[in-house]
């Protein structure tokens, strides 16, 4: 089969895959049935039972993986409809966003340090509060690896969203807009679907925090990482 | 006929989306920080918006079509993991324990500082 057929085959595959994962999410709503969990689940599956490496499965994945960059482009639309929000709640929004984002790094990768994990895991951990596609970003950029990078963001996104209601209990948390930042700073893109579903004020404080993350992340660690490395 | 139209209007969108992330990709390796190009495509967008340069309607079909259907971007990368199956078992409990943990803190201290300013704000608002 030449390459461009191949590429086709594997990019169709994976379009139908997302698509019935897709359907079964609708059929089924639950954390777990996330289409990108059960997809991926899926496509690895058939990965190791057709006998395709990674490598020959990326000639098609790379034109899926290309639309990441312009989805993060897009990230802006929302960010624009709710400039009178952010506008309006500039303290209460930036600077839990600030802080936090300096949060997730320091732990994160004290953490990593703690458990003796090494250099290569320890900055693929480091971006996973921002949104998948920043994040891998981000750790290419400092020598982490995209893969693990992406599989914490989908950790800290489902952890996020299954400690969210115990959290706002515990603390007293009764502000929609103030949950929605705590679950756009800490679970991004599941937070803020998340969020979404409990209302517009949540679900529009939550799509702002995620975003104002991930331009603070992307803006900060290069510069701390080209500080520390010259 | 219309489907047509919508169809190549969808693309156009898409197209100009495309083009803001080029423009970032092309500022990025300018600048000596190596801030992801996407990002600054994102942000350039964005001023565009505000300064009325580029009209909402112009990109906002193309955007929405990308956000929403974001998660099967990420399923070719995610399934990269199979490249990794020997470093997840031996680390993977240890990531997850981290990132769990980690992910907690932020999530609570943003949301109770939070709560505080805006508490604060609206008190001084009054």
């Amino acid at each position: 089969m030449s390459e461009f057929f191949m590429s086709l085959w594997f990019i169709m595959i994976t379009l139908f895959i997302y698509m019935a994962a897709r359907k079964l999410n609708t059929v089924h709503k639950a954390l777990y049935t996330m289409p990108f969990l059960t997809g991926t689940i899926v496509l690895v599956m058939f990965l190791i039972f057709s006998n395709t490496s990674y490598e020959a499965y990326s000639l098609g994945g790379a034109w899926i993986e290309f639309w990441l960059g312009p989805a993060i482009v897009a990230l802006s639309i929302p960010l624009y409809e709710q400039r009178k929000t952010l506008l309006k709640f500039i303290i209460p929004l930036g600077v839990p966003v600030v802080l936090a984002t300096f949060l997730g790094i320091v732990t994160g990768v004290s953490f990593a340090g703690i458990a003796g994990l090494s250099e290569e895991l320890m900055y693929s951990i480091l971006p996973k509060s921002v949104t998948t596609p920043i994040a891998m970003d981000i750790a290419s950029i400092l020598d982490g690896d995209p893969s693990i990078a992406a599989l914490l963001v989908l950790v800290a996104g489902v952890s996020g969203v299954l400690f969210a209601d115990i959290t706002f209990r515990i603390f007293k948390i009764d502000q929609n807009l103030a949950k929605g930042i705590g679950l756009g700073a800490a679970a991004h893109g599941i937070g803020t679907a998340n969020a979404m579903e409990n209302g517009q004020v949540q679900g529009a404080a939550s799509s702002v925090s995620m975003t104002l993350c991930a331009i603070l992340l992307s803006i900060f660690t290069p510069i701390i990482a080209f500080v520390f490395m010259y | 006929m219309k489907v047509v139209k919508g169809f190549s209007f969808l693309l156009l969108q898409l197209a100009v989306l495309v083009l803001f992330y080029f423009i970032g990709m092309m500022i990025s390796s300018w600048i000596p920080f190596p801030i992801p190009g996407s990002v600054i495509g994102m942000l350039l967008l964005l001023l565009c918006l505000q300064f009325k340069i580029i009209k909402i309607q112009w990109v906002k079909q193309g955007a929405t079509l990308l956000i929403v259907h974001m998660p099967l971007l990420f399923i070719p990368i995610l399934a990269g993991l199979i490249q990794h199956l020997d470093l997840l078992r031996a680390h993977g409990l240890t990531l997850v324990v981290i990132t769990a943990l980690s992910t907690w803190l932020v999530l609570a201290t943003a949301s109770l500082l939070s709560q505080w300013l805006l508490k604060k704000q609206v008190s001084s608002n009054e």
